[in-house]
């Protein structure tokens, strides 16, 4: 059996007693499956990033559980028929359950600035100064013309003095 | 006088610092920093992330904005 997690949003119109029994809905069908619930966490209402059915908060809840197929189907199923859920989200659960379960969250590490921030005048800032393509444009255009400009002096030098020989011959002959 | 302007700065993966294996897209915290203003994910180029942790972040990060955790867009640009 795979573990699964599942998070949902449910409508922050019911009352605690309506979240206890979609939670408790949820648990039961777990149970029904033989799977077996892990973790649960009630994160409670928060607000949502963007409205959702034109509410502005919900009530978060996760739950990482081991189960089949035949399961998710039903769990989904539910949430599908059930009013109150906004959002709902099912993966494959990965991740350090002790970790979760101690209720610690990743964090990396925060010595350094945030890139995010990193300004033009600033000389240490993460992010570096715009590309410059001058200096690229400089070498090519320095490394051509001198070559050019020797091709074509002794090409008009070459012909020239060849024509003028010739015609100074005729002219005496 | 070229040279000081490609001064390079070695950048670490963060997560690969701090042996980070998995992204948790419950930590709106952590997936904040990688989003810029508009909601956008921060390139790699900038952000510095390996190559692994950047495909484990976007998947965490399009996670996050389906359960609302974190905004699509910002409530300014809409």
């Amino acid at each position: 059996m795979q573990v699964y997690e599942t998070t949902f949003i449910l409508s922050p119109q019911a009352d605690d007693a309506a979240f206890d029994r979609q939670i408790n809905a949820i648990t039961n069908l777990i149970n029904k499956f033989n799977g077996k619930l892990l973790h649960e966490d009630r994160w409670g209402i928060r607000r949502l990033a963007y409205p959702i059915k034109k509410f502005n908060q919900g009530f978060y809840t996760r739950m990482i559980f081991e189960g089949n197929g035949a399961l998710l189907e039903e769990i989904e199923r539910h949430f599908k028929i059930e009013e109150p859920y906004l959002r709902y989200l099912t993966v494959i659960f990965e991740g350090d359950l002790e970790r979760i379960k101690g209720g610690r969250q990743d964090e990396i590490s925060d010595d350094r600035r945030d890139f995010r921030r990193g300004g033009r005048d600033d000389d240490d800032s993460d992010r570096g100064p715009r590309r410059r393509f001058n200096r690229d444009d400089d070498d090519s255009s320095s490394d051509r013309k001198p070559y050019r400009r020797f091709n074509r002096v002794d090409e008009n030098r070459g012909s020239g003095s060849s024509n003028d020989k010739s015609d100074s011959d005729s002219g005496n002959a | 006088m070229m040279a000081e302007f490609h001064k390079k700065r070695k950048r670490v993966c963060r997560f690969c610092e701090d042996k980070v294996r998995t992204i948790d897209f419950h930590n709106d915290r952590l997936l904040k920093r990688f989003i810029n203003e508009r909601g956008k994910i921060v390139p790699r180029r900038i952000s510095g992330n390996c190559a692994f942790h950047q495909r484990r972040l976007t998947t965490a990060v399009k996670r996050a904005r389906h359960l609302a955790i974190i905004p699509f867009t910002s409530e300014i640009f809409r």
